[in-house]
């Protein structure tokens, strides 16, 4: 018998609209020391079955019909809730949450945390060997200054801190099972690929067994032997990560494939010679009062001076971590924001001039698609005033006209016409964004901004939306700025590649040779960071060292030398200018020309 | 009418749903139909009641302060006039002058709170510090002495009841401004180019308008109670009006004795604003998923 089974587990959940089968697993086996991985979209039972395990489902709505779960040979199902948490839950089986950012209590330092965690196991432990086993803790984590850390709050901390925190908090219990829920949503491609380092060293340390949920294949199939996918609540197929990825047979399988394989075949976009959009010099600084200790002059320069230009019918990629500025930019860019400094020039106008003129054409000429279409149509309208809401603003339309119009932008990105007369919550995040791309389109824009189109809908849907993006991009020779942390995506789309750091753009050109031959060394660390189908095992995957630092006060020189392999005394000191490598190619490091070959080992 | 059609499916659906999660539970179906019935029984009331001549000044000494029988359910008062009419028709009094005294506070709370949460700045100093000054009386003695200066009626009191009760909507709804100005969807619509009322009255107050409602239908039965205080007290509706407060105010003289004199008006206080307590409890638990109970 293996170490951890299910047999013939059957969940329901009842609700309004009657009892559902959630979950209904026939046969699951992990071996002791085993890393399985269990791959699906949103929705299809995942965490279900995570909360399952450990009897944290709420009962009602859910129920367990039938099926045992056996770890070691211990029915976890016939246990009562107290034999659970004193004898299983935190002290056998562990489990790391997917948001790092809500699941510890805020109003605890982590010291405080970690100490009452361990007094509850290790009642052998008296005070003094408990705070020390916390800073062993800590530092066995690799979290850099241990002892500070303990005496800060969680929301001192960054995402990837707090999740190293949450997986110091499973093994202080010594856990033999550790149930890691998407532990690196989220995150940014650079810290999931040294958390993922970190997961598998502590695994092969301490011989912990490992079910590891996620929604991107990759990731799963990098990081786990053996994959399960998981469909309405069953796992269709199994098989050693490798045989899984080469050879899929469930049609489910492959479009989940599919949708994490950067497409080599791209169309490119007719692109003319006119420039649409041109930024210079823009910079956007946040004052920060900070009374209490007086501290005036404190400035976060969010967007440092950017310059870039956009021809019509180019799609510009921008990238970067979390905290680079990339969304103070676009939203400056569209005005949303006052600037501190700098122009922006759409079609030769000049752009915060106008609007302070009253002019409210640029408006309507560019549209933006948010990240998240769960927040971005609102719960209260109907899908037709959603998507007419624009056509309210610039004309005025009477009924029939209207919904017509409506009818028609809502067949164009695929949403039958019956569906103007329901709310939002009758659809799919999919779905959602295809009326959320409706509603951007209703205006007649010439620049779409797009800000993580695809990043909060599950991979089946994105890459269709993938799909009409181009397909839209196209018909109406849209010119598109996109958002993304998901390098797949931006391959797709864009043409034009923008990766910034720290409010800079530190490499800006065509996506082609950005792709093939990075010039900036930030650029060739993010590409490195994200496991792909074919990394196996974590020794492939490198990792980007450090935070990212406060752009309150930016390291002197460079301001990514401090993370930089390849940095030099003069990084500290100069701060490098863009220069042009190649035809519309710039790169800001001082280094760029004499690592030209290094970067592409 | 096919459009029509059409746009009231979805209104439908969700009306099924929240009557589903209101018949759930049995404690507020009761009071939903207690309530109804009330309702009912206020509008039908002139219809309904026995002795119609006895709302007013009639006078039959010969029956003054009997016992509740067949013919008094409830007994007569000091002037022989049937209590159990008095009390039906007293339900329209209450109910009217609760709906009168709430809608108006919303009224004029719910567009200062939107505005306030949502300009933020100097807007919203003014408007709150001036909800501060209306929060820093109790509600009852601030009524009280509105009344005073207004003069004792019905009309007046349900004034002095709005003015001194939207200070707490403004508040609830000014803190939920707050928030949901903050959601994409308003991003959204400032992109697009939508004007700044619009934004309030179509994007923001439809989002943070459920609280209120729970709130506002916990509140008609406390308005009920502070409009029946402020009669009992003379201040509110004037004899010889068939309102609760009043009667009680008017049959405490002959208390304990004539006891029917105080208790059924009493009574009658005592289940409506019970059951509107329970109904609050319940739309908030359709209003808001998160306190559903399962």
């Amino acid at each position: 018998m293996a170490y951890f089974e299910i047999h013939n587990l059957r969940v329901t959940h009842r609700s309004f609209a009657g009892i559902k089968t959630v979950l209904d697993i026939e046969r699951l086996s992990i071996e002791k020391g085993e890393t399985y991985g269990l791959v699906g979209e949103s929705g299809q039972g995942k965490t279900v079955l995570a909360l399952t395990i450990q009897q944290l489902l709420r009962c009602p709505p859910g129920k367990v019909e039938s099926g045992e779960i056996l770890l070691d040979g211990t029915d976890l199902l016939k246990l009562t809730p107290k034999q659970m948490r004193k004898t299983v839950r935190g002290s056998r089986i562990a489990m790391i949450f997917q948001d790092p950012m809500s699941c510890l209590n805020p109003v605890f330092t982590v010291g405080t945390i970690m100490t009452d965690v361990l007094k509850a196991r290790r009642r052998d432990l008296n005070k003094g060997e408990i705070s020390r086993r916390a800073l062993e803790l800590l530092e066995e984590v690799k979290l850099a200054d241990a002892q500070s850390i303990m005496g800060k709050y969680p929301h001192q901390l960054s995402g990837g801190q707090r999740q190293r925190v949450i997986i110091a908090l499973a093994l202080a219990c010594g856990a033999e099972l550790l149930i890691a829920d998407e532990p690196t949503r989220n995150l940014d491609v650079t810290i999931q690929a040294s958390i993922l380092k970190l997961l598998r060293e502590l695994q092969q340390k301490h011989g912990m067994t490992v079910l590891f949920i996620a929604n991107n294949l990759s990731l799963v199939s990098a990081f786990c032997d053996r994959v399960g996918i998981l469909y309405g609540g069953k796992i269709i197929e199994e098989n050693t990560a490798a045989a899984l990825v080469e050879q899929p047979r469930e049609d489910y399988t492959k479009v989940l494939i599919q949708a994490v394989r950067a497409d080599a075949i791209k169309t490119d976009p007719i692109v003319s010679d006119e420039v649409l959009l041109k930024v210079e010099h823009l910079k956007k600084y946040f004052d920060i009062h900070d009374d209490l200790r007086r501290q005036q002059h404190l400035t976060l320069k969010a967007v440092d001076d950017v310059s870039f230009h956009l021809k019509k019918g180019e799609v510009l990629g921008i990238v970067g971590e979390s905290g680079c500025g990339k969304s103070t930019l676009v939203n400056t860019i569209l005005n949303l924001f006052q600037p501190t400094e700098g122009k922006v020039y759409f079609e030769g106008e000049d752009v915060f001039d106008s609007a302070r003129r009253g002019n409210n054409a640029f408006k309507k000429n560019v549209q933006i698609v948010f990240q998240d279409p769960y927040w971005s149509l609102n719960p209260r309208w109907l899908i037709k005033d959603i998507v007419a809401e624009p056509i309210d603003v610039y004309e005025r339309l009477g009924e029939t006209e209207r919904l017509k119009r409506v009818e028609e932008l809502l067949e164009m990105v695929g949403i039958p016409a019956d569906a103007c007369y329901k709310y939002p919550h009758e659809f799919s995040g999919g779905q959602r964004q295809r009326i959320a791309i409706a509603r951007s389109l209703a205006s007649n824009p010439k620049l779409v901004v797009l800000d993580e189109p695809t990043s909060s809908i599950d991979v089946f849907s994105q890459a269709q939306i993938l799909e009409l993006i181009k397909d839209l991009r196209n018909r109406f020779q849209l010119t598109n700025i996109l958002i993304s942390h998901d390098l797949g995506v931006v391959h797709e789309l864009a043409n034009q590649i923008a990766i910034m750091y720290l409010g800079k753009i530190v490499e800006f050109g065509p996506a082609d040779q950005i792709f093939r031959r990075p010039r900036h060394p930030y650029t060739k660390a993010l590409f490195d960071s994200i496991p792909t189908l074919t990394t196996r095992g974590m020794e492939d995957l490198k990792t980007l060292e450090g935070q990212i630092p406060s752009p309150i006060n930016p390291p002197p020189g460079c301001a990514f030398h401090q993370r930089c392999p390849y940095a030099c005394d003069r990084c500290a000191r100069e701060i490098p200018q863009p220069a042009e490598l190649g035809p519309g190619h710039m790169v800001s490091c001082l280094r760029a020309a004499e690592l030209e070959q290094e970067l592409q080992k | 009418m096919n459009n029509f059609i059409q746009a009231m499916r979805p209104r439908i659906k969700s009306f099924q749903e929240s009557l589903y999660l209101l018949t759930r539970n049995k404690l507020s179906l009761i009071a939903l139909i207690i309530l109804i019935l009330l309702i009912l029984m206020a509008i039908l009331a002139p219809v309904i009641i026995p002795y119609p001549e006895d709302l007013v000044d009639a006078a039959h000494t010969a029956i003054k302060l009997q016992p509740p029988s067949a013919d008094h359910l409830m007994g007569t008062d000091e002037l022989g006039r049937d209590i159990f009419s008095r009390v039906i028709y007293g339900a329209r009094v209450s109910l009217t002058a609760a709906l009168a005294a709430v809608g108006l506070a919303l009224i004029i709370g719910i567009p200062l709170g939107a505005v306030a949460g949502s300009f933020g700045g100097w807007v919203d100093n003014v408007i709150m510090r001036i909800t501060d000054v209306f929060l820093s009386f109790p509600p009852l003695l601030l009524a009280i002495a509105m009344v005073a200066v207004l003069g004792s009626s019905l009309n007046n009191a349900i004034l002095a009841i709005s003015l001194s009760w939207w200070p707490w909507y403004t508040r609830l709804i000014r803190g939920q401004a707050i928030s949901v100005k903050e959601r994409k969807f308003v991003q959204a619509a400032e992109t697009i180019g939508s004007g700044r009322m619009k934004i309030i009255f179509k994007h923001i107050i439809p989002n943070c308008i459920s609280p209120v409602i729970v709130q506002a239908s916990m509140d008609i039965g406390g308005v009920i109670l502070t409009v029946a205080s402020l009669s009992f007290l003379g201040l509110g509706a004037q004899l010889p009006t068939p309102e609760w407060g009043l009667m009680i105010s008017m049959g405490r003289r002959f208390f304990p004795d004539s006891w029917w004199y105080c208790i059924f008006p009493g009574v009658a206080i005592f289940i409506t604003v019970l059951c509107f307590n329970l109904l609050g409890d319940a739309i908030r638990e359709i209003l808001d998923p998160k306190t559903r109970k399962n």
